[in-house]
């Protein structure tokens, strides 16, 4: 499987070009055929997700904050995008290893006691690996490289397409908005502090906020004690018992 | 005083570092053999007994990196649950790691292949044994887990590789992007082509067809070539034209 990254605006447009065509022959073919719109939903959602996430990281982070804005879409879609939250290929190891090295200074196996090379979870800009450090059990954020770079030529893909739907209204502080959430979500040094803030104030029974090892963390590189259940799953937990 | 292998291999190293520093500084051109030597602490002709001129320095400095990248490919305890490419993406990774601390050296050694040709292509193979060797390995793995196919060429790949690497060292060396990110990205998305061409079955489709035009078209062409008469139908002029003015 190839993991790149597509960051180019034309090679992003493109893998966008090909999902919209998809879609359009799906639309095709049930007009022609006058098939069930139910299942129609779900194939659409399916180009949908497997097109975000051939574009990983930033296009998945907008899919999830239309989400979030939107709970009138269809369930179909509203269920594929939220699979988004947890499951984004993966980067290889090979990738693990250099993005460790470069922030970190030290390959993993020598930055941990242990370090595993396949991640255990996916963010949707990073992925996160089991490690252990002192006997303490780690939970290592990896971002995948050029994340930064491609907000911007997301950002203008986006706009783009946001204008000709929005149809003369202005549509600029919308983008504004979501980008500076972007920008926000790429600074993992920023997401440490956000940590320890929660970690100092919140107190709440049966949540745990990670405590963060600094002097261990970059702008791309986050550690954490880890332990936790993914919020879906802990709502679950909540509710069976 | 019988001087062992490491402490040679050490003085080597050592004398390397000094070199790389002072070419860093100086540039390759003003940095004399003399302060080299002065620098790593050791005595003019011992230096000359290691590198007999400053060209073999730069050789010497590749095939060591390569040594060092190699060397701490096998401190990866379970690379071999690396996939092909992933490991030759570690492969070229660590080197250009290594490389990282004296890039401005690197750069110098570039500039002198590719533009101002102080430095000859062909001697820059003669250093690359100990990279070729790994990359046939990696390969022979891969096909052995048949995790791919034999290639097509399969003898040649290895060189090739080494050319796509002196592709990504010329591209590193130009890059100027926030972290070299961009290098990172060319090297992934470009083992990400090669992974699919030799998962797909590509090569050798591709020398099948080549072999199909070969058989019927050019071999033909040659054996016309071959079976031309040597025989000519027009009168030839006598030579003794010239002769007699």
């Amino acid at each position: 499987m190839d993991n790149a990254l597509p960051t180019g605006k034309l090679s992003r447009g493109k893998v966008v070009g090909k999902a919209l065509l998809k879609i359009g022959a799906k639309k095709t073919k049930r007009l022609l055929t006058g098939g069930n719109k139910e299942e129609n939903h779900e194939e659409i959602a399916d180009i949908i997700f497997d097109a975000l996430g051939e574009l990983k990281g930033v296009s998945v982070k907008i899919a999830q904050q239309v989400a979030l804005g939107m709970p009138f879409l269809p369930p179909a879609y509203l269920e594929k995008i939220s699979k988004s939250f947890n499951a984004i290929p993966s980067i290889n190891k090979a990738l693990v290893r250099k993005i460790v090295k470069t922030e970190l200074g030290l390959y993993p196996q020598d930055a941990f006691d242990t370090f595993e090379m396949t991640a255990f979870a996916a963010a949707s800009l990073g992925q996160v690996h089991l490690a252990t450090f002192d006997g303490e059990l780690l939970a290592v954020k990896v971002q995948y490289p050029g994340i930064k770079k491609s907000i911007e030529s997301d950002m203008s893909l986006i706009h783009f397409g946001l204008k000709r739907f929005a149809k003369g209204q202005n549509v600029d502080h919308i983008i504004g908005e979501i980008e500076e959430r972007l920008y926000e979500e790429v600074d993992y040094v920023l997401e440490a502090k956000n940590c320890d803030f929660f970690r100092e104030n919140l107190q709440i029974e049966n949540i745990v906020i990670p405590e963060v090892y600094h002097d261990l963390s970059s702008e791309k590189v986050l550690k954490a004690y880890t332990q936790t259940l993914t919020l879906e799953t802990f709502c679950l937990c909540e509710v069976a018992s | 005083m019988k001087i062992t292998q490491s402490a040679k291999e050490k003085t080597k190293i050592k004398i390397l570092q000094s070199a790389v520093d002072l070419i860093i500084e100086k540039g390759f051109d003003n940095a004399s053999m003399r302060e080299m030597a002065k620098n790593a602490g050791v005595s003019n002709p011992t230096i000359y007994n290691y590198f007999p001129s400053k060209e073999k320095l730069l050789y010497a400095y590749i095939e060591q990196k390569h040594k060092e990248a190699v060397a701490s490919l096998q401190e990866i305890e379970d690379f071999h649950t690396y996939t092909l490419r992933e490991q030759l993406q570690t492969l070229i990774e660590t080197e250009l790691e290594l490389y990282l601390e004296d890039r401005e050296f690197i750069v110098q050694i570039a500039d002198m292949v590719f533009h101002s040709s102080g430095l000859k292509m062909g001697q820059l193979y003669a250093t690359n044994a100990l990279f070729i060797e790994t990359v046939d390995e990696m390969l022979s793995i891969a096909i052995d887990a048949e995790e791919i196919a034999e290639p097509p060429f399969r003898d040649h790949l290895p060189k090739l590789f080494w050319d796509y690497y002196i592709m990504v060292v010329a591209y590193w060396v130009k890059d100027d992007s926030e972290m070299f990110e961009n290098t990172t990205q060319f090297i992934d998305h470009s083992l990400g082509l090669t992974e699919s061409i030799l998962h797909s079955d590509m090569l050798n489709k591709a020398s099948e067809l080549g072999m199909f035009f070969f058989k019927t078209h050019m071999l033909s062409s040659l054996q016309n070539f071959a079976t031309k008469k040597s025989s000519f139908d027009k009168i030839k002029r006598k030579l003794g034209d010239v002769l007699n003015g």
